[in-house]
């Protein structure tokens, strides 16, 4: 399969405080990567990274084109959508209004809106909440609809900063559900960070083992599962 | 009664013309998050152009309308050429570069034009219209204009693509950023849209107070007033702070403390929503966890 995204000897820091010291990883098209790590151990940053919210030195590569110096709305542009920490709402619109947004990027009006209708099919929640102010929908259905904004520029790259932080482990278990379901169907690869380890490593195909800024281990996620330093610390057993 | 309803509909026609200013500088604190002091300047030099091309032989609304596209791609190129590089800059600052922006507009229209006072034509026939005496056509046309200019606001913000960007932009620059939009020039456009604003706001008040580089003064701090009174984040507030504005100003000038001392009513109102109500109207109190 074709190489989507590819990161050599990334480095990036806030001001003079350095937190990525040279990482490396690729993902393929239409795969689901994993960075595992403890808190401060950079996972977050390296998204940022990707689409351009922090300086950075190294290569970074989105469909064999370097993306390093390109701006976010560039990025975003090109093909990959970030749901970030915090999820991002646009708290004061509604949430198709959200979702419109979503699409913003895209020229073919016919095609955003029978987008818009998949992600309330994805999501029936969201739809409920149609002419809702997002601010104020519930944790879990502002991830959906975070998810569901960054679906809504039809990216070839999904970026996804701990979908679980602050939810109920039931509507964790939905939201991993459908991002398989996203996965297969639209064909978008996903970078997934994640504190809950089992859950991120059950969905993913690859994993890599973030330690403060540095990758410290990589491999299958099925055989990651095993590895005895892997279990101990970040799946507790 | 007669003088009471004359006053008030008097004071509706310049309230109209606050509600425009008060509008421009909402739109520009939604881009900025900071009142822009030089508003006025830019509805005065604008308001000189428009007399210019008028001068120099234009019909009335095609200079009209000139006049609005100038001072949109002219409120464009300020944000790009001079809020842009500060902005990132302390508060002060931005705030510096506002009032460097007044002086400098204020003394380029007095070099060019002269100080001297200039009439300004008006659209609208001199004759009241539909036979009543209270409200001169101007002041008339003055206010349907100012609901035209608020209408195609709204419908521009709340029915097309560009006008919810530019709503996502000013309220959550990071993740507008993250689905495309870039929010630079969402600044820009808000710049541009407030100078157009500011330019029909001036082209309305000319007739009345006569066109001079310190015409916009008096009328500045009444726009400050009726955007605090209806909330500096509200453009609906904005528009009815205006009108409330400009017929308290006539009542309590007519009434209470006699013209002279009008100018007083404005900063006795800003002080005052900024002890009792400092959020305005209509406009949202933000809390912040710290």
């Amino acid at each position: 399969m074709a190489e989507l995204l590819r990161v050599e000897g990334l480095e990036a820091g806030y001001g003079p405080v350095p937190v990525l010291h040279g990482i490396d990883l690729a993902l393929e098209e239409g795969g689901i990567a994993t960075l595992l790590g403890a808190n401060g151990a950079g996972k977050t940053t390296t998204l940022r990274a990707v689409c351009g919210m922090v300086k950075t030195r190294g290569a970074i590569r989105f469909r064999g084109e370097g993306i390093e110096k390109r701006s976010t709305e560039d990025i975003a542009r090109m093909g990959i959508a970030h749901v970030p920490d915090g999820r991002g709402t646009f708290t004061d619109l509604s949430t198709e209004e959200n979702l419109r947004l979503g699409g913003y990027v895209r020229a073919d009006r016919a095609a955003v809106a029978q987008s818009m209708e998949q992600m309330y099919a994805y999501f029936p929640k969201l739809a409920e909440r149609r002419r809702q102010q997002a601010g104020t929908l519930s944790g879990g259905e502002q991830q959906m609809l975070a998810v569901a904004r960054a679906l809504m520029s039809k990216p070839r790259l999904l970026l996804l900063d701990e979908p679980s932080f602050g939810l109920a482990p039931l509507i964790v278990a939905g939201i991993f559900e459908i991002l398989r379901t996203i996965n297969r169907e639209e064909r978008v690869a996903i970078l997934l960070v994640e504190q809950n380890a089992a859950m991120a490593l059950d969905l993913a195909d690859h994993a890599f083992l973030l330690e403060t800024g540095r990758i410290v281990m990589s491999g299958p996620a099925a055989r990651m599962r095993e590895d005895e330093t892997v279990r101990r610390s970040y799946l507790g057993y | 009664m007669e003088a009471f309803l004359a006053q008030v509909l008097s004071g509706l026609a310049t309230g109209g013309i606050y509600a425009s200013v008060a509008l421009a500088l909402v739109m520009i604190h939604q881009a900025t998050h900071l009142v822009n002091f030089a508003q006025g300047e830019m509805a005065m030099f604008s308001t000189y152009i428009a007399w210019s091309l008028i001068h120099a032989g234009m019909p009335y609304w095609a200079a009209f309308f000139l006049t609005i596209a100038i001072s949109f791609a002219g409120g464009v190129v300020i944000e790009r050429v001079i809020i842009r590089p500060v902005e990132k800059g302390s508060v002060l600052s931005v705030v510096v570069v506002f009032i460097g922006l007044l002086v400098i507009l204020n003394a380029v229209a007095g070099w060019i034009y002269s100080f001297t006072v200039k009439p300004f034509p008006s659209p609208f026939p001199a004759e009241p219209l539909f036979g009543n005496h209270y409200l001169s056509s101007h002041g008339l046309g003055a206010i349907a204009i100012t609901l035209m200019v608020v209408l195609s606001l709204w419908a521009f913000f709340r029915f097309t693509p560009l006008g919810l960007a530019m709503r996502a932009a000013a309220q959550n620059p990071a993740s507008a950023r993250l689905v495309g939009i870039r929010v630079g020039w969402m600044k820009a456009l808000g710049w541009g849209l407030a100078a157009a604003i500011g330019a029909i706001a001036g082209m309305m008040v000319a007739p009345i107070v006569y066109l001079d580089p310190n015409m916009m003064a008096g009328i500045l701090l009444y726009a400050f007033a009726a955007a605090l009174l209806g909330g500096i984040d509200s453009p609906f507030g904005a528009v009815v702070g205006g009108f409330i504005v400009g017929v308290l100003e006539n009542l309590v000038g007519t009434y209470v403390i006699g013209n002279e001392l009008k100018l007083t009513v404005a900063l006795v109102l800003i002080i005052g929503v900024l002890i009792v109500k400092p959020s305005g109207l209509f406009g949202r109190t933000v809390v912040q966890r710290v």
